[in-house]
């Protein structure tokens, strides 16, 4: 007895090599999740998070006609992904605002929360009304979770869950022109 | 037959029984209830219900798919066909949507039968994960089902949904922050990916793989279910046809009322407002608005792995008493669950919460409900007078006696977190720090006032070898505040008493810093350093240059509740345990002398 059972351990053990290595390439591609998607420490490298693309649009001072302007504006960007170009480009919408100290600011509109796009909201009675929020001045807010963000303060949360103000651009003045430059990484949309 | 062996084996096998016992007891949808508890209790028709109910929308969503175009430009339009031109197609539509919300409602009962029902007793734990399974299976089915209909409620649904996972990269040990030792894994970044169909955006990848998911979600385990109900021979749908058509005329009359609804067209560039998610996940959606994210996605991940073992706590605590009135700690937890999914789902309709001006009512309500379930569950203990009963309560006095340790610890973790301001990380990271400190010596002290005088200039600084590298330096810049931190470089070679430990751990970054130089290099170069001294300066009142904030804040006062709450049950549940465990066992019965050996 004690040596049929060993054969049939050992016959079961031979057949289930095969099976176990069919199934373990199967599953190997999950093993992806543990290998980290960026370089140690490579702070300079290039985000592994969605990035805006060129070309980047450009406004003129004629454009802001009076503080608190807000423009809308499209931009380019690039998600990594596995398809063949191993990225898609996409339409991201954004925000370009004339502050009453006569700067400009540009964000993206993707909600750093959960992904939402945000709106413009000029009067702070239909955000009190809507987002549950009565600012001081023009905010940016999101209907999604309800947070709401001072543009006139870097963006700063100041009501909802948000973790981080939008990400921004950085705008830079050339002569007449402002030339919306690169946008922090990162942000699903 | 349990085994009488001692050692390894008798413990492999005793596990070995005990998973084969619950195996064995597996009840998917009641069959095992038909033949008594079904008789005179209806709430035991829910799993034939929930069975009945998964059929008609297979088969109402066959239907539906002859029709249906999964393709971004087509798919508002196909179901907008299907609605309106084809047929009964709306009538298809709504007993599909109608029998997926239906099955949402059953499987839900179910689970609070079970809970209130003690199904799950003796040996019967893995009930409740199965039926939690069906639920999620179900809530699962409605999230893709629902994109396809390519509407904006679905569309801003499923960004939510695929983008919430992304904070898994911010847990503790997964996530970013044990630099070092673990550089960033994006779990969650991944997981989103996967979710959406390979990328970060809602494209058309998105709907093919929803399309895919909610086929096989249905598909594959009703595959499985039926093998387990042919194997086993039981009685596929328990229910009369007057029974089966009633629940169908439903389905088909509320279709005809109220048709499903379609909604407008998704605009990936407008987000509605305002904008809510199916009902059943509108608790959940409430939390997202309450909580910070991460919180709330560990909290989301918390409740399913509470209810796995709810069952078994309360196998642990009262032993197999079926009875509810004698098992108040589950009811109060359940109740405390059904408060907040309608309380959470109220607050999202009328639109009035606000996450910073709000009482902390919620926190409350969450552990005092629970607190107040465990005493009344160790008062119930206090009375018992059998000494063998007394006994056996010492180990359900230990077990709530450890759950009130951990709110006690998530108390004394909020009331710092609440105090500065400094978040789950940064916050392990300086009471880390804090133990390590007493060996740091003159090192440590050195260290500790050159980064509280760079931490305002910038919180980075901790990874000075890269920032003093002259390839970073050539790229980047010279550090504004350079001679400061080549001090720190020569205050990081300093000796101290764990160095041997910290010698150990490799910094994974070959070049500018191969390894650690010591104790005091490894906790300004992960940031420990910073963290505490953040920390340390905000708990002493210590103003910060760059903050406008006056710190240490007020902790909430309704907030002191909970936080001593946990420790009232730690200590009532550690006195009651210590009582029980001493009481004295009852002497020994005088043994029976054989019926056989008295004659």
């Amino acid at each position: 007895m004690a040596d049929g059972t060993s054969r049939r351990l050992l016959l079961k053990t031979v057949a289930a090599i095969p099976l176990a290595a069919t199934f373990g390439l199967l599953a190997s591609p999950f093993l992806r999740f543990l290998l980290p998607t960026r370089k140690p420490l490579d702070i300079l490298g290039k985000s592994d998070q969605p990035i805006a693309e060129p070309p980047v649009p450009t406004f003129k001072d004629a454009d802001f006609p009076a503080p608190w302007t807000c423009l809308p504006f499209m931009f380019k960007q690039s998600y990594i992904e596995y398809n063949p170009e191993g990225k898609e480009v996409r339409q991201i919408p954004g925000y370009i605002v004339k502050l009453p100290t006569g700067d400009v600011v540009a964000y993206s509109r993707i909600c750093p929360h959960l992904g939402c796009i945000f709106n413009f909201v000029k009067d702070p009675a239909e955000c009190a009304k809507g987002y549950n929020y009565t600012p001081t001045g023009p905010v940016f807010a999101c209907p999604c979770h309800l947070s709401v963000y001072d543009i006139a303060n870097a963006g700063k949360v100041v009501s909802g869950p948000a973790p981080r103000p939008p990400r921004s651009f950085e705008v830079k003045k050339v002569g007449e022109e402002y030339v919306v430059l690169t946008l922090e990484a990162g942000g699903i949309a | 037959m349990p085994s009488t062996d001692n050692g390894l084996k008798g413990a492999v096998t005793a596990v070995g029984d005990y998973v084969k016992t619950r195996i064995n007891n597996i009840d998917i949808f009641d069959e095992h209830y038909q033949k008594v508890e079904a008789q005179t209790n209806p709430f035991y028709a829910l799993g034939p219900i929930f069975y009945l109910v998964w059929f008609i929308v297979m088969l109402t969503g066959l239907i539906l798919m002859i029709w249906y175009v999964p393709t971004k430009p087509e798919a508002f339009d196909s179901i907008f066909r299907i609605q309106t031109e084809i047929p009964f197609g709306g009538l298809m539509r709504g007993m599909h949507k109608y029998g997926a919300d239906a099955m949402i409602i059953a499987a839900t009962l179910r689970l609070y039968r079970m809970f209130i029902a003690a199904d799950y007793k003796p040996g019967k734990e893995f009930n409740i994960a199965l039926g939690l399974i069906s639920l999620l299976l179900s809530m699962y089915s409605g999230l893709t089902g629902y994109l396809l209909i390519w509407n904006q409620r679905a569309f801003w649904a499923t960004k939510v949904f695929a983008t919430f996972p992304t904070y898994m990269d911010q847990f503790p040990v997964m996530g970013d922050f044990y630099q070092p030792l673990v550089k960033s894994l994006h779990l969650g970044w991944n997981t989103a990916e996967v979710l959406l169909g390979g990328g970060a955006a809602i494209t058309q990848e998105t709907i093919t793989r929803f399309f895919s998911l909610h086929l096989a979600f249905s598909l594959i385990p009703l595959i499985f279910v039926e093998l387990y109900f042919y194997k086993n021979a039981y009685k596929r749908v328990p229910l009369n046809w007057t029974k089966r058509i009633i629940i169908t005329m439903m389905l088909v009359i509320v279709s005809i009322i109220l048709p499903a609804a379609q909604g407008r067209r998704s605009d990936p560039d407008v987000t509605p407002l305002p904008i809510l998610s199916d009902w059943y996940f509108l608790g959940l959606y409430q939390m997202y608005k309450y909580l910070e994210p991460v919180v709330a996605t560990e909290i989301t991940l918390v409740i399913p792995i509470s209810v796995i073992l709810l069952p078994f706590i309360d196998v642990w605590v009262t032993g197999p008493e079926k009875d509810i009135s004698k098992r108040p700690l589950i009811f109060m937890v359940t109740l405390m669950g059904f408060l907040n999914w309608i309380a959470f789902s109220y607050l999202i309709i009328v639109n009035i919460a606000n996450i910073h001006t709000d009482p902390p009512y919620w926190r409350d309500a969450l552990f005092l409900l629970v607190d107040i379930g465990i005493l009344l569950q160790l008062g119930l203990m206090f009375m018992t007078k059998e000494a063998m009963q007394i006994r056996k309560n010492a180990k359900g006095a230990l077990v709530m006696a450890i759950v009130g340790l951990i709110q006690a610890t998530v108390g004394v973790w909020y009331y710092f977190m609440a105090k500065t301001e400094i978040f789950f990380d940064p916050l392990l990271h300086s009471w880390l720090y804090s133990l390590c400190r007493p060996f740091g010596g003159d090192g440590m002290t050195k260290a500790e006032a050159i980064v509280r005088q760079i931490w305002s200039v910038n919180k980075e600084y901790w990874n000075y070898p890269f920032v003093l590298e002259p390839a970073s330096i050539a790229k980047m810049g010279e550090p504004v505040v350079k001679d400061k931190l080549i001090e720190l470089q020569a205050v990081c070679q300093q000796p101290a008493g764990l160095d041997w430990l910290f010698k150990l751990i490799p910094t994974f970054t070959p070049a500018p810093h191969a390894q650690y130089f010591g104790q005091i290099d490894f906790m300004v170069n992960n940031r420990w350093c910073f963290d505490f001294v953040n920390f340390a300066d905000r708990m002493n009142g210590i103003a910060q240059p760059t903050i406008t904030t006056k710190y240490p804040v007020g902790v909430p006062e309704l907030d002191w509740l909970w936080m001593v709450g946990g420790f009232v049950v730690f200590i009532a549940c550690t006195v009651g345990w210590i009582k029980f465990k001493s009481t004295p066992l009852p002497a020994a019965q005088p043994a029976k002398v054989p019926a056989a050996a008295a004659t």
